[in-house]
Formats: structure tokens, sequence, C-alpha cells
């Protein structure tokens, strides 16, 4: 008890720092309790002082407490107990419920009496700093993260433009050089011919790669428009057919198209969706190998045939904007006559397959009551599928995006703006369609698979 | 990571020479007692994170200062390192160091508390933790140090300090102190953290230490 009072005097300046403070003998009897603990602990010292801290804090008995203050008790070097490997050496909540966090240094003092040595806990409130240190790494590694898709986006957009540039000078040197040969007036009516084809030809490329700009810039702006009507996609698919089988025949290239007569008309943009089997076949044809093989089928699939969940636009064509839709189905549903226009493009379709009139029809109107009860739950289904150079898994899940090709290099090699695909996707989905692209990898040829719902009108 | 032991050919090439000859016996008792120290900061090292942790060192050498930080900046460039540091006075006096790459002082508290590696720096929080590991692994040392001379020493708080080689060991005098270097590697499954642990001494303490190991060598 004297040692007791010894030490209330001895060390009473320890009530005066803001820092936890314990004074610890040899046999862990507490010889000192600084206010700042009985304030975190809510223990007073009268309650502490000559009890022994192992007997209200067991792990203090524990090898790794008890082997680091041994070597304390000897006047060895101090020792710290950090925040992060030991949060609450003296447990003391905080008014919020939770634990302080605390980082402790000991350090050894002579003993008041004889030549041992005492503990002094010495304890700071890291509470605070820790959560501080956490925040702090969170935001970080959140504007790190966004900073890395800016550069990257930066990326693509630099890349992009070299490549717009690119693009569009090239048609520009055969349209110059064929120019300038015909201002000689020295051509053989076969070079003048060739001279108007290529430069023909070339106009029509550039004009081509300015009208997909213009499209992407639309989309992007959300401000392209598509012309409702009904639309039968063999038709479709025929007409796009047509602007690419030249390419390739060049290449040598088979193209096999198979066309189930029997399938439902969808209602969309026609010569959007012209565009959107355009720009797949153009695909396959500039990805494929001479002597390579193009398939194009067109077939019907119900619901549960469909892409798993998850697919781009699947989710916005049945969901915020189906009643809209079906609001619009059913204008434009009176607007046609979709019952006997269906009827009537299934006669013309069987007589002459590939060919149908896109007027819509004037005829007399169904009853809109009588069709289109159920949500559209069956799809057409358009797939090519090419024997060409394939994509790499690395870059599958990419290639629906903007300004993308699997490389810089490949722009050079193949040409074009990497922006068919991304077009395709957005057009699809506009129609409240899918479009999905399978690969099993480089040199394993690609299948792109779209799916647009079936007018329900077009049953009846 | 891993440091070749630098051979004396390429001591020489810097013009580095070592201070004082010691006899094999005398390395071997000094790397000896070092060990020892090691080892211990090993277990208690293991108990606190629960799964074993090997603590080597795989040679010592002796240096002057100078000598020191041309090593050091040969190893590490300029680049910052991470130390903490415990002085000491007594029948000996100077300064215990254990110095790391702070990458590799980030590694190994992101091992230890089991935290996601995340990014490379280090904050106050995982000061607090490399802070108490190198102070585990100096007072082994310094403790095996201390039974050794079987005298009282006095010693300060542990310290941690990140700054160039240049500036860590400016504040020494360097016409009075030996340094002895022992390159400290720490090894945790797959992955190897190394650090080197550096012991200063004042010239004469460290004649004194010399004949202290020639006791018990």
């Amino acid at each position: 008890m004297e040692q007791l009072k010894q030490a209330q005097q001895k060390f009473s300046i320890l009530d005066q720092v803001p820092l936890g403070a314990c004074i610890l003998r040899s046999d862990l009897t507490i010889l000192f309790w600084n206010s700042c603990l009985e304030e975190w602990t809510k223990l007073s010292r009268a309650e502490m002082l000559g009890t022994c801290i192992g007997d209200r804090y067991p792990h203090f008995r524990q090898a790794q407490y008890a082997n680091r203050l041994q070597q304390i008790f000897q006047g060895g070097p101090p020792t710290i107990f950090s925040s992060q490997l030991h949060k609450h050496v003296i447990p003391a909540s905080l008014p919020q419920g939770q634990m302080r966090i605390q980082h402790t240094t000991v350090t050894s003092l002579p003993a008041l009496e004889g030549d041992e040595f005492y503990a002094l806990l010495s304890i700071q409130d890291v509470t605070d700093l820790t959560f501080r240190v956490q925040e702090y790494r969170q935001m970080r590694d959140r504007a790190l993260a966004a900073q890395e898709i800016a550069e990257q986006a930066n990326r693509v957009k630099d890349e992009f433009l070299a490549i717009v540039s690119h693009e569009l000078r090239s048609p520009l040197n055969p349209i110059l050089g064929w120019s300038r040969l015909l201002r000689t007036k020295q051509l053989d009516p076969a070079t003048f011919d060739r001279a108007l084809d290529t430069i023909e030809r070339n106009a029509k490329l550039q004009a081509q790669l300015i009208e997909d700009l213009l499209d992407v810039s639309r989309i992007l702006r959300g401000k392209l428009k598509l012309n409702w009507e009904i639309v039968d996609l063999a038709n479709t698919i025929t007409s796009a057919l047509d602007t690419v089988v030249l390419a390739a025949e060049a290449k040598s290239i088979q193209i096999e198209l198979s066309l189930n007569p029997n399938v439902g008309l969808v209602r969309g943009d026609s010569s959007r969706l012209q565009q959107v089997v355009w720009n797949l076949l153009s695909n396959a044809v500039k990805f494929t190998p001479s002597g390579g093989q193009i398939e194009i089928s067109l077939t019907e699939v119900g619901s549960r045939e469909r892409f798993g969940a998850g697919s781009r636009g699947e989710k916005r064509a049945e969901g915020a904007e189906g009643d809209k839709e079906d609001k619009e189905d059913k204008e434009d549903r009176e607007r046609f006559g979709a019952g006997s226009r269906v009827r009537e493009l299934r006669e013309r379709r069987e007589q002459q397959p590939l060919t149908v009139n896109r007027q819509p029809s004037s005829r007399s109107v169904a009853p809109a009551s009588t069709v289109n009860q159920l949500p559209t739950t069956n799809y057409t289904q358009i797939q090519v599928i090419d024997t060409g150079k394939g994509i790499s898994a690395d870059f599958l899940p990419y290639i629906f995006e903007y300004f993308r090709q699997a490389d810089s290099s490949m722009t050079r090699a193949y040409g074009g703006l990497g922006l068919g695909l991304a077009i395709a996707r957005q057009l699809v989905e506009l129609h409240g369609g899918t479009i999905r692209a399978e690969s099993h990898g480089e040199g394993m040829g690609t299948t792109l698979t779209v799916q647009l719902p079936i007018y329900e009108g077009s049953r009846e | 990571m891993s440091y070749a032991k630098p051979s004396d050919k390429f001591l020489a090439s810097r013009g580095i020479s070592l201070v004082k000859q010691l006899t094999v016996d005398q390395i071997d008792a000094l790397k000896e007692l070092i060990n020892i120290g090691v080892g211990r900061a090993a277990s208690l090292l293991n108990e606190m994170v629960g799964f074993p942790i090997c603590l080597e060192i795989p040679f010592i050498q002796v240096f002057t200062v100078e000598d020191l930080q041309q090593e050091l900046i040969a190893r590490f460039n300029s680049n910052y390192l991470a130390t903490v540091r415990l002085e000491f006075s007594g029948s000996i006096n100077g300064s215990a160091e254990l110095v790391f790459p702070t990458e590799s002082a980030s590694t190994l508290v992101s091992i230890l508390t089991g935290e996601d590696l995340g990014s490379p720096d280090l904050d106050a929080v995982k000061i607090g933790t490399l802070t108490e590991v190198g102070n585990i692994v100096i007072n082994g040392v310094i403790g095996s140090l201390g039974n050794l001379l079987k005298q009282r020493m006095n010693y300060l708080i542990p310290t941690y300090t990140e700054d160039t080689v240049e500036n860590l060991f400016a504040a020494v005098e360097p016409d009075d102190s030996t340094i002895v270097l022992a390159q400290a590697s720490f090894t945790i499954e797959q992955l190897q953290v190394i650090g080197d642990l550096i012991f200063i001494f004042e010239l004469q303490t460290f004649d004194q230490l010399i004949a202290a190991i020639e006791e018990v060598a």
C-alpha cells in the first residue's frame, strides 16, 4: 500500500497528459491508472489500483504480451503495440459504441524501490486517425480508378482521331491521283472508265465513313430517329447482301443464305435494320480470308431460346419502355392494319420470296383489341457465321464499343473505323433487340447473332 | 526481390573497404549473436500473426558510415527508405535501425495485417505497424547484446523515419562510428521481403563489443 501511495505522488504528472497511462509492476499489479484512462474505461483508479491487470484483461497473460512485457520488467528496450496488430490493449468504448483503437508504447521505468523495473503503458487513441486513413484510401482508390478510366477514354479518343484522319484521307489519294490523270485527257476509254470507277468507289467509301460518324454522333446525342414500319427481315437481308456480294466475290468468299420463309415480321426502321445487317455482313467479309465461307440465316426462336439474362438491351425492351411501345404498337397497327398486311406479305413472299413491297398497306384495319394481348415473346434471329479471323476472348467483351478494333495495327490492316458493330448494337437495341458475338478464339471464325422481337400483330 | 551478397570485387570497384578486418571467428560470433536475437523476434512475430515467418540474417558486414552510404545508394539508388531506429546508450552507444525499401515495407505490413496490398505507400496506420515490427526485430537483437554485455542500457523511444540514404545517415558522426550491416530477410510462405538491419556503434564501444564477443567466441 505504501508503494501505491508513493506511486500516486511520483507519477501524478501523468494525469496531465492527453494519453492513457498505466504503470504495472512485474507481477502485473496496477500501480498507476491516470485520469485519461479513468475517463476512457469508466473505471476509477480506486477500483483499479492494487489489482492485477491480468485478472481484468486476461490477454495480458498471453505469451505475445507477457513475453514482451517481461523484457520491459528487466529494463529492456521500449516495446510498441501498434493499432493494426493490437487494436484494444486496454478495451475502452466510445460514446457511439465502437471501441477506441489504440497505439501503445511500453517503456521501462526504474522501480521506486530495489533494482527492478516497472512498465509504463502510454496509450494513444488513434480511432479517428484510423478511420480517416481508411476514408482517404477509399477516396484515393476511387479517384485513381476514375482517372484510369478517363485516361483510357482519352487514349481511345486520341487513337480514334488518328484512325479517322487516316481513313478519311485514304480514299482521297486515288481520287486526286485519278483526277490529275483525267486532266491530261490522254487516257484510253478503258482507263478512263477505270478512273471514274475508282473515283466513284472511293467517294462512296468516304461518304459511308462520314455517314457512320454522323450516325454515332446522332446516337450519342440521342438524336437518332427511327421511321417505324413493319419490316420483313428476309427482304432486309437480301438487300443488304446485294451490296456486299461484289466484295465477297472479289475475295472468292462463298455466301450461303438460309431464310426461313415463315418467320414473323418485326416492327422497325427498315433502312436502319438493313444497315445493321449490312454491317454484320461487311464485317464478316472484311475479316474472312479469301476462299472462306459466310453463312447467313434467318430463323425464329421462342423466348426460352433467347440469350441469358444480362444481354444488353433486353431489359430496356421489356421494362420501362414496354408501355410506351405497346401504345406505339397500337398506333402502328391502326395505321398499317397489321393482320391483313401480314397475310399479304406472306403470300407475296411465298410467290416471290425475296422481294417485298415496302409500302404500308392502306387496307382496312383489323380490330386492335384482337391482337397483341401478350407481350412479345418470340424473336426473329439473324445469324452471320464466318470462317474468318475470329475474336480473342480478351477482346470479345469490347467488340460492340465505339472506336474499338482489337488493336490499332488491325485498323491499318483492315481499314475502317471500328464503328460498324457499335452502331449495329445501338440500332438493334433501339429496336428492343439484342446482339451477341461468339468466337472460339482467333482464327476460329465468328458468329454474330441478332434477335429482334416479332411484331405479334403480324400473327393474326 | 532479392539482393545477392556484394562480392569483394564489387566493393573494391566502388572504393569500399571494410574498416575493420574482423577475424572469421569474430564475424561468426557476431552473426550468431544477431541470429539469436532475430530468431527470438521471429517467434514473437509468429505468435502475433499466427503463421510461420522465417527471419534470416544471411550475412553481415562491417562498414564506415561513408562506405555504408555508398553501399546503400548502390543498392537502392536514391529511393526513399523506411527505417525504424532505436537509439541506445550505456556501455555501448549507438543506434540500431531496420531499413526497408518503402515498397517492401508496405508489403510486409499488408501480409502481417492480412490486408489487401492495395497501394504501395505507407500511411500513418501502416507506419504504426511497421514501427512495431521493426521494434520487435531490433529488440530481439538488442536484447541479446544486452545479455552479452550484462550491463544496463538506456533506450530512447523507437522512431520511424522515411528518407533518402544521404539524409538518414547525415547525423551520424563519420569518424567515430562503425557500422555493422546485417541483411535480414523475412520469408513468409512464398513471398520474400528483405530489409537491412543496420547497427551503428561508436568506434570505442565497437571495440568493447568485440572484446565481449571475444569472451564468448
